[in-house]
């Protein structure tokens, strides 16, 4: 992370910057950069970018046996590769330290905080359970990959689907996510990642570096915390003598950005499923009649984006199959969530005019 | 008739027997690793170090050497150096590296891989780095300086008992430092805090802390917090970390004086 090669006009650049409490990008001290999370239809994909830092990572489940001190307990096992393309700079061993590094504290946060409850990957007791690996692969480096990876493996985790399986005496089944829909991970809480760089013999910190703010830096101080104020992991790297209240700050600064990220990360996974889920799964979800042509009806498409859960978006319903959701589920209309339950019925019936259910609709909102 | 002579002799062989059972079933089920009266299982208070007994000039050969016994933790430090660096060593300071092995004996197990296994490299990375921050480096450019740790018995916890013993070479060896480098570690279990801890402590499930610091300098060196533990418990474990330091730091310095008394008969 450090002992890399900068110009003498870059580094005096940045530290003069450092220096005033300011940065070269126009962050203030404690802004973490914008980060970024896409998610893609296989579970347990996801893709982060913090600024320009770009980690994918991709999580995936096996059936093994137990160890026998634990014979209850599933696996998790986290992975970073990191060819040499993101850092050019850094000779072979040392790319190959800076790596492990970022391997085991990556691992430690994960598994010494407990964050997923690895019981609830047991199968069958001192036979069978499933073990998680995430694989996390760094496109580009600009900076903080630590806390990109920690924000991309809490994401595949969250997002990740474990498929269903039945045991049958000995012999266990597992349905595709066709059969059953596969279930979610138990995460109990997420343990975010805070970087804090140190420059000038400790006295000027940083949250986030960016790529010439960490090769200039002195030292990194990495904690990790949860919602619940809890400390998951604090680690410290490169030639740094900290004193306990600069440690204290960190903290507090440290506490604010989780909360942030927490409720993001959170938020982000469960907008993707709501939006894919009424087309994927096999199940029926609850849906509103009135849904066919709302593109030229704004106050109709403005409702339905209230409540996207309980309608099916965009995929029109032949005439045939609304005649024969009314005849064999009439109680539906009960289920609509507009106040006037006497124009609904009416509305329902004239269902196969369609223009005519708009025109109501527009009268009645 | 036989009843009451079992009787009165049952009460002597109940107090024996409450006494012992209550000591097996501590030691069995291993939960209580502080018992009633307050006592941890090797005898120890929770704010009690373990017996500390150092020799230096161990290896005539290095330049500086110390065989530590810090309880049943027993290593050898050895330091070669200031000589001169590789070429492609650094022109303005000295590096340092880190060399760190056990011995296939020093765990109750026969270890059969006893050096570059992951849990050595870390270590070595992180020795390297504590005292690369804690040397005056800049007085020997262009210079190497190695250090050289071998456990011959392990209990528990490797990395505090090697950062001590490096310092204390270091100093033997008369290389300039900034300060004493300190390091031991604090858990927290059945609500308190106990320092230093031995292998059956470490390897519960309870949250723990290790602190390297400098301790004149009142500087934290590297910390390293591994499970989850709330904010206030942290801040608890960080303040007996500190004392339990410093405590160390004056059986460190202690020792120094000895061996400078015993060399130069200064009395």
């Amino acid at each position: 992370m450090k002992e890399l090669i900068c110009s003498t006009i870059e580094r005096n650049v940045v530290l003069k910057c450092i220096r005033d409490h300011k940065r070269l990008d126009l962050r203030t001290i404690d802004e973490t950069r914008s980060i970024n999370i896409e998610f893609r239809a296989h579970p347990g994909y996801v893709s982060v970018t913090l600024g320009q830092t770009h980690v994918i990572a991709q999580a995936s489940c096996r059936i093994t046996k137990p160890k026998e001190s634990r014979a209850s307990e599933g696996h998790i096992r986290i992975h970073l590769d990191m060819s040499k393309i993101p850092l050019i700079n850094l000779e072979n061993w040392k790319h190959q330290e800076f790596v492990q590094e970022l391997n085991g504290i990556l691992e430690q946060n994960i598994r010494h905080s407990n964050c997923l409850d690895l019981e609830s990957l047991c199968i069958n007791s001192g036979e069978l359970v499933w073990s998680i690996k995430i694989d996390l692969i760094v496109l580009n480096n600009c900076g903080n990959i630590l806390d990109c990876a920690n924000i991309a493996t809490l994401c595949s985790l969250y997002h990740f689907r474990l498929p269903e399986v039945s045991v049958h005496g000995s012999e266990i089944r597992v349905y595709s996510s066709t059969e059953r829909r596969a279930r979610p991970l138990r995460i109990l809480h997420f343990p975010i990642n805070v970087l804090f760089a140190f420059f000038i013999d400790g006295h000027y910190t940083l949250i986030d570096p960016n790529s010439d703010e960490e090769r200039l830096m002195d030292g990194f101080f990495s904690i990790s915390m949860n919602q619940h104020k809890e400390i998951c992991g604090i680690h410290m790297g490169g030639k740094l003598g900290l004193k306990k209240e600069q440690v204290e700050l960190c903290k507090k600064l440290a506490f604010k950005k989780v909360l942030e990220l927490t409720d993001r990360i959170r938020q982000v996974v469960t907008d993707y499923y709501k939006t894919i889920e009424p087309i994927t799964h096999a199940q029926p979800s609850i849906i509103r009649i009135d849904n066919d042509e709302d593109e030229d009806d704004d106050s109709s498409s403005s409702s339905e984006s209230e409540d996207p859960v309980l309608i099916k978006p965009e995929i029109p319903l032949s005439p045939i199959e609304n005649n024969v959701s009314l005849l064999l589920m009439p109680d539906l209309d009960n289920l609509s969530l507009t106040d006037d339950v006497s124009t609904m019925i009416a509305t329902n019936v004239d269902k196969l005019t369609s223009d005519l259910e708009n025109d109501d609709e527009h009268d009645n909102e | 008739m036989s009843t009451p002579m079992d009787t009165s002799s049952l009460p002597i062989k109940n107090k024996s027997n409450q006494l012992t059972s209550t000591l097996t079933t501590d030691y069995i089920v291993g939960s209580d690793l502080i018992s009633i009266e307050g006592y941890r299982q090797d005898g120890r208070k929770p704010n009690e170090l373990r017996h500390f007994r150092v020799s230096f000039n161990v290896v005539p050969d290095a330049d500086g050497s110390c065989y530590m016994e810090h309880g049943n933790c027993k290593l050898l430090a050895t330091i070669y150096g200031p000589y001169e660096g590789e070429s492609r060593s650094n022109q303005e300071q000295a590096i340092i590296t880190c060399d760190f092995s056990m011995t296939s004996y020093c765990v109750s197990e026969r270890r059969l891989r006893t050096f570059g296994d992951m849990k050595s490299q870390r270590l070595q990375m992180a020795i390297q780095r504590v005292f690369q921050q804690a040397i005056i480096t800049e007085t020997y450019p262009k210079s190497q300086i190695d250090i050289y740790l071998k456990i011959l018995q392990s209990d528990g916890n490797d990395y505090s008992p090697c950062v001590n013993a490096t310092t204390l070479a270091f100093i033997n060896a008369g290389i300039p430092m900034k300060d004493f480098v300190c390091s031991s570690t604090v858990g927290y279990i059945q609500n308190k805090c106990i320092i230093d801890l031995n292998q059956q402590e470490e390897q519960q499930k309870s949250p723990q802390l290790t602190l390297t610091i400098m301790p004149q300098r009142d500087d934290i060196v590297a910390l390293t917090c591994e499970s989850r533990v709330h904010h206030d418990i942290y801040n608890e474990m960080l303040d007996a970390a500190t004392r339990a330091n410093l405590q160390l730091f004056d059986l460190m310095k202690q020792a120094v004086i000895n061996q400078l008394k015993t060399v130069l008969h200064v009395l």
